[in-house]
């Protein structure tokens, strides 16, 4: 075994590019034991305890020392060399040298584009407003990604832009996909016919990701941001998003996408839709069908519903383009339930996914006939008392403010669903782990690496005590997606997730396995209505 | 030419005047190591006030790496800081001096509220703690450390804090984070009883000597913990504990003060609550006993 070090003299790096350097380096090849840390006396005694230092190395506390160990001195090197790249970086920045005159202002950008006609603003909520203003003036549609921005100067954005002929999309708008380039947090589909409004941003990608799935594309995803659909914003982008997606020569089918907005915009934005002249597919998450039904409204009930229906509409090939699930979903109890233990009656979902979250949540709700708890919860009633603490049957959404505080959404960072996917493993009454795993841009590289060994373990802690837990999950990506879909997912499955097309298939196989689920054909039924 | 508004200038900056030289920078931090030898911070306003920092109003997307190099001189003439080699000048003129001192608290955990709000952070931060946050090498060390406090035993408090000094890692040891937040909570609790204050002005001595075992940076803070100044998130938790907060504010300040950087937010969480608990009757017990 080798060991190999490196000192960076007075090199100062924050806590965290240290911890993922760490991390990186002791997942490269060659690489058995990595270290990134400040060359105190205390780290050195630690290192030299593990052999990484030798304990008569002098201690130089302001001196970055990264450490690597393997077998194979060449691999060991090219760990240096790449640790040295990672913390070089920027060295003109932290040098002090020239660098290239950067864009600083909205202004600026401009300058060195001038065509560009969308401003993507990502800053701190209290300047976004102000960075959002500054675009409209200049005549640029704006992606607001920033949350924390006021309801007043949401409204008064979206007043602003509309008397200008642009839309803000947003503010927390987390995805879009505008002339086929993702933004945000978003998949890399296939360009087509069919063009979406969207509150929600897993919504949104879920359905995109469902349409490639199902082979046709994606002409525009605009993204509107959650609070859209509220009263006091009546639906602003997304009646003006419905407006240019009907003058869009190449959208040829409309989808909505929203939970249930307040009823006097509902009945506006349904108004407009159904005056359109396109078919237009509307998913209201848990609405009723008859609310959303209007002449050319086609009310779908899931996010798998609303890219189906929107697919045959654009094909003319009704019933042609669902895919073929791998499941048993819709059938009666699940022969997977007979692996459970009588104990066993509870399904808990981990959601990286808001809107994922919130559709399990009706779905389950209305399949197994009682309380699903959740932090996000259709039903305030449900409303989970401790949202760190699972009951019966719970479905949380990890991306939620409070569990993100201070750390990455979970998107990026699987170790808080992990560590929760522990928690209940060893809880008796679990009998299935209901999950999501979202691709794209903007999402973790390898999800299902990061994901595997947490299933792994929590499978050993339920064998341990005579049980089995199940995995059930979905998917949401493409195969054109830098994670690559069908690698993501043969890893899922080789650790032991069934796994669904989309996000309903996965909560009915669910409901199934525990016993609630009810006759499939009622689900088509009244997922796939046609109201028009 | 970017001319910026200084927001706050903590307690520890010397004020009119200073020099010094960039001695680390980061987006939104610059280190500035002044002539005698002092570090103080420029700091984004989205950062916390902290005791040695000068927070600045720096508008949307601001890189203190695009205007200062590491290396470069820094100085402050009447209220102005100028960056040599650089259009970027802070005006500290209008600035609010702000003073993190938590000694005034005087938390008090036999009070029920105080120990309720107490319980309150202390679940918050078990919740939200990540496996392997805090290094054993450190945590092991804390019920030894809590101990030689409680019997005012300055040469066994030396030896129990002395492997937590740069132990971890993070640019801040998470062995330094624990003990900054360990001494403000002590300093926070001490209140009027002199026989603790005596204890914790004789401590700060080998607190201050015991900082050449790490790097610059972590000494800055660990000096202030030592007299009982922190930034701004710590503050406010302990702030909120003392006078026995309804348990969502609590849990919201807990959450405020373990967002601070990587691991250092949680690591102070937890010395602030073992300090805190230095001082009680049965500390050992207060969480089981109270909930």
């Amino acid at each position: 075994m080798t060991t190999l070090s490196r000192v960076f003299p007075n090199f100062y790096r924050d806590s965290v590019s240290l911890m993922q350097l760490s991390a990186k380096l002791g997942a490269l090849a060659g690489v058995e034991q990595a270290a990134a840390v400040m060359a105190t006396k205390a780290n050195l005694a630690l290192l030299a305890e593990t052999g990484l230092v030798r304990e008569d190395t002098a201690p130089s506390p302001n001196n970055l020392l990264v450490v690597v160990r393997g077998a194979d001195e060449t691999q060991l090197e090219a760990a240096l060399a790449e640790a040295k790249a990672a913390l070089e970086a920027r060295p003109s920045a932290s040098t002090g040298e020239a660098l290239p005159e950067k864009a600083r202002s909205i202004e600026m950008a401009l300058g060195e584009m001038p065509d560009a006609n969308l401003a993507l603003v990502s800053t701190p909520g209290e300047y976004a407003a102000d960075e959002a203003r500054k675009a409209l003036n200049l005549g640029l549609h704006v992606m607001l990604f920033s949350d924390n921005v006021s309801l007043e100067e949401e409204i008064s954005l979206k007043h602003r832009a509309r008397g200008r002929d642009l839309l803000v999309m947003g503010p927390d708008c987390g995805t879009a996909i505008i002339n086929g380039i993702p933004l945000g947090f978003a998949n890399v589909v296939r360009r087509g016919d069919i063009g979406c409004v969207a509150a929600s941003g897993t919504g949104l990608q879920q359905v995109t990701c469902l349409v490639d799935r199902y082979g046709a594309g994606i002409s525009q995803a605009i993204g509107t941001g959650g609070r859209d659909l509220k009263a006091e914003v009546g639906g602003m982008t997304m009646l003006q998003g419905i407006a240019a997606l009907t003058h869009d020569p190449a959208t040829r089918v409309i989808v909505l996408i929203s939970k249930p907005p307040a009823p006097t915009v509902a009945d506006r934005v349904l108004g407009i839709a159904a005056r359109s002249g396109k078919p237009v597919v509307v998913n209201f998450l848990g609405a009723a069908p008859e609310m959303v039904k209007r002449e050319g409204v086609h009310a779908a009930r899931t996010l798998e519903d609303a890219a189906r229906l929107a697919v045959d509409l654009a094909t003319g090939k009704a019933g042609g383009s669902r895919g073929r699930g791998n499941l048993r979903a819709g059938s009666a109890r699940s022969p997977d339930a007979a692996r459970l233990a009588p104990s066993q009656k509870y399904i808990r979902g981990l959601y990286s996914g808001g809107t994922f979250c919130y559709e399990a949540s009706f779905l389950l709700t209305e399949a197994l006939g009682t309380t699903v708890y959740s932090n996000t919860p259709v039903d305030k009633r449900a409303a989970l008392p401790d949202v760190w603490t699972s009951r019966e049957h719970t479905v949380v959404d990890l991306g939620d403010d409070l569990f993100t505080r201070g750390r990455p959404h979970p998107m990026i960072d699987h170790r808080l669903r992990n560590e929760r996917i522990l928690a209940e493993a060893a809880d008796p009454g679990v009998a299935v782990l209901l999950l999501d795993v979202v691709l794209g841009y903007g999402a973790h590289p390898d999800p299902a690496a990061e994901m595997e060994p947490a299933i792994r373990s929590a499978r050993d802690i339920a064998t341990k005590h005579g049980r089995e837990i199940l995995f059930v999950g979905s998917v949401c990506g493409t195969a054109a997606d830098p994670q690559d879909l069908s690698r993501q997912e043969a890893a899922l499955r080789d650790a032991g997730v069934l796994l669904a097309n989309s996000n309903a298939e996965a909560v009915r196989l669910a409901a199934a396995i525990v016993g609630g689920s009810r006759p499939a054909a009622q689900h088509r039924a009244e997922g796939g209505s046609r109201n028009g | 030419m970017l001319r910026l508004e200084a927001l706050s200038i903590g307690s520890a900056v010397p004020r009119p005047a200073f020099d010094g030289i960039a001695q680390s920078v980061f987006r939104r931090a610059c280190n500035i190591r002044t002539g005698d030898g002092e570090l103080l911070a420029l700091l984004t306003n989205d950062l916390a006030d902290s005791p040695h920092g000068i927070r600045v109003a720096a508008p949307a997307g601001f890189d203190f790496q695009t205007h200062i190099g590491a290396g470069r001189t820094v100085s402050c003439r009447a209220g102005i800081t100028r960056v040599a080699g650089s259009e970027l000048s802070i005006d500290l003129s209008s600035a609010r001096r702000w003073r993190g001192d938590v000694s005034r608290f005087s938390v008090d955990l036999t009070r029920p509220q105080s120990a309720r709000a107490w319980v309150v952070a202390r679940n918050e931060l078990d919740k939200r703690l990540l496996p392997n946050a805090l290094p054993v090498q450190v945590t092991r060390v804390v019920p030894r450390l809590m101990e030689a406090v409680r019997e005012q035993c300055l040469h066994q408090t030396v030896r129990a804090f002395a492997p937590m000094i740069g132990c971890g890692e993070g640019l801040t040891p998470a062995g330094d984070d624990v003990l900054v937040g360990y001494l403000v909570g002590l300093w926070s609790a001490v209140g009027r009883d002199r026989q603790r204050l005596m204890f914790l002005a004789a401590l700060s001595g080998p607190i201050e000597t015991a900082t050449q075992l790490t790097n610059d940076i972590s000494c800055a803070y660990l000096k202030q913990a030592a007299h009982g100044f922190a930034g701004s998130h710590i503050v406010a938790l302990a702030r909120q504990i003392a006078v026995g907060a309804a348990a969502a504010r609590v849990r919201s300040a807990t959450g405020s003060a373990m967002a601070a950087g990587a691991s250092s937010g949680p690591a102070g969480v937890y010395g602030l609550l073992m300090g805190m608990a230095t001082w009680a009757p049965q500390a050992g017990r207060l969480k089981a006993e109270t909930i």
